[in-house]
């Protein structure tokens, strides 16, 4: 039995719609919003309204941005013989958390997927075989998730890259630093032993 | 390890349930359609995480509930372990001491063999229930070897889309290198594990019977991603003319011969013999790799088994805890339980 008026349900549907967000999710995020003052609720819809309208893609590496180019692209401080091929625009924050990559990135933004309709003409592959053209690019570094959609694409990554004639790398995949080995399921532990290196 | 505790809410024709089991021989006994085989299906599930049978989950709620519930208390060593699956409107889940968890934990601590006189035809007459059943007895000892085999399926299934939505061969291409490398996991352990198998029927009962492997792959040249894609790229035009994967491991066979005669040729009473003679063998190999015996799943017992056969089956297996399901009594088992309709009257009748 539907108990909240049309309003409120129309709002429930809408916050469901966003990933990770259920119903049970979505119902305490409208009552919270409603019990509110109703600035607090005024004051989200306009930010997501202004990050909607003032957000577009970087022109070079598809990232979401203010500015195009985006930082990362229009810096003189970053390495650009490098470029770090990532899934989505998430993934360079995390990276760039890091501190260590002082190279450029380009997001694909997604994986190959036949099933989901993703061919290499959805993701944003065009433009990286461009940039090779522009810039002295020396490596490339393939960042995607070690799922089968991720392999797929790195490997559709590879097979297109070659004839540019540069390193193409894959990011490292195993054990989290600081985890226990006793903790660490089975699958990640024998990806890790498939990629050790060598130290003496 | 042993079940020593079973709970059921909600599942199949039983409403609720509540069992304890011997360590030894278990004969769960009662009229057709009591539910016998719905508590080796339980079990079953809390040991792969889907039935035996292909059925939907929500098929397996009971026509007055919405819900099913299996509760179980496993002993490995001197670890009591509890392992619940739960199937509800949202889902279906499984718990390990009441964590959430997955098959591949829950089978440190619990492995059912399931054998049924239902499926042995099955077994030796289809390519694909062979299959399973190599599967999942691979499973039992080789803790990576499900996710090599889910992984290679994801991989199958978006390929076959492909196939039969676009021509692109690039993407075929990386699609293929995907696959070859999940492949040549997947043969690589299946073909070592055959020979482990072999090796341990030869042991047990001679050089008469063994297993045959025989990859879709050709493996002469050896098993690698490289050779497995060279196979796919030759294949190629023609998975795209047929829209689908020609080559790779769900293609594989297996054969089971009885003195270099095919067990498809032999009488259903030799078929049964034969292949009870495989189950063993290889519930001996997974005491051997893991140090313990996994649980044994009999289903129809009076109708899979004849006297002989029950002696062959306790003499091979003195250790092993046996849960079989009958429609008459057997005093041969140390737990006898009676399962009447509507499963209210349930009675245990001897050392229960």
């Amino acid at each position: 039995m539907e108990t909240f008026s049309l309003t409120i349900n129309k709002l429930i549907e809408e916050l469901k719609k966003i990933p990770t967000i259920g119903r049970k999710s979505a119902q305490r995020i409208c009552f919270y919003l409603l019990k509110k003052d109703p600035k607090v609720a005024l004051d989200l819809a306009a930010a997501i309204v202004e990050a909607r309208e003032k957000t577009i893609l970087c022109s070079i590496c598809y990232n979401l941005t203010g500015q195009d180019p985006c930082e990362i692209c229009a810096s003189k401080q970053r390495d650009t013989t490098k470029i770090c091929v990532v899934e989505e625009p998430f993934n360079i924050i995390s990276i760039e958390r890091t501190g260590l990559y002082k190279g450029l990135y380009h997001v694909l933004h997604g994986n190959l997927s036949p099933i989901k309709g993703v061919g290499p003409e959805e993701l944003k592959i065009s433009g990286l075989q461009k940039r090779l053209g522009g810039y002295s690019v020396s490596e490339i570094i393939l960042a995607t998730s070690p799922t089968t959609e991720g392999n797929a694409t790195a490997h559709y990554l590879t097979e297109i890259l070659k004839k540019y004639k540069i390193r193409i790398t894959r990011i490292a995949l195993g054990l989290p630093i600081g985890a226990d080995i006793d903790y660490v399921d089975s699958v990640t532990i024998a990806r890790a032993m498939e990629g050790r290196t060598e130290i003496l | 390890m042993i079940i020593q505790t079973l709970e059921l809410k909600g599942f199949r024709n039983l409403t609720s349930l509540d069992i304890s089991l011997s360590s030894q021989k278990n004969l769960i006994y009662g009229l057709n359609g009591a539910g016998k085989t719905s508590i080796l299906e339980a079990i079953f599930i809390l040991g792969f995480g889907k039935s035996f049978l292909k059925v939907k989950k929500s098929d397996l709620v009971n026509f007055d509930m919405n819900a099913f519930f299996l509760k179980m208390g496993v002993l490995k060593g001197s670890i009591e372990t509890e392992l619940i699956a739960s199937f509800k409107k949202n889902g279906f889940y499984l718990f390990l001491n009441k964590k959430n968890s997955n098959v591949v934990e829950l089978s440190k601590y619990f492995y059912p063999v399931f054998f049924s006189s239902s499926n042995y035809n099955r077994t030796i007459d289809s390519v694909t229930e062979m299959r399973k059943v190599i599967n999942r007895f691979i499973f039992g000892v080789h803790s990576l070897y499900i996710h090599y085999i889910l992984s290679y399926n994801k991989l199958l299934k978006q390929k076959n889309y492909l196939l039969k939505t676009t021509k692109n061969v690039l993407e075929l291409n990386s699609w293929n290198h995907a696959i070859s490398e999940m492949s040549s996991k997947i043969v690589d352990t299946r073909m070592q594990f055959i020979n482990k198998l072999n090796h341990e029927i030869e042991n047990k009962f001679g050089n008469h019977l063994t297993i045959l492997y025989k990859p879709s792959f050709d493996t002469n040249k050896g098993i690698s991603d490289d050779i497995f894609y060279q196979q796919l790229e030759k294949t190629k035009n023609l998975e795209i003319k047929n829209q689908k994967s020609m080559i790779g491991p769900h293609l594989d066979d297996f054969e089971f011969y009885f003195k270099s005669i095919n067990f498809k040729f032999y009488s259903s009473g030799e078929r049964k013999l034969h292949l009870l003679m495989i189950y063993i063998a290889f519930i001996e190999l997974f005491k051997k790799t893991k140090n313990q015996y996994p649980v044994f799943l009999i289903d129809d017992f009076d109708t899979t088994f004849d006297n002989q056969n029950i002696d062959f089956l306790l003499e091979n297996c003195p250790d092993i805890q046996v849960v079989a399901t009958s429609v008459h009594k057997f005093k041969s088992f140390d737990n006898l339980i009676e399962l009447k309709c509507g499963n209210k009257d349930l009675k245990r009748v001897k050392n229960g």
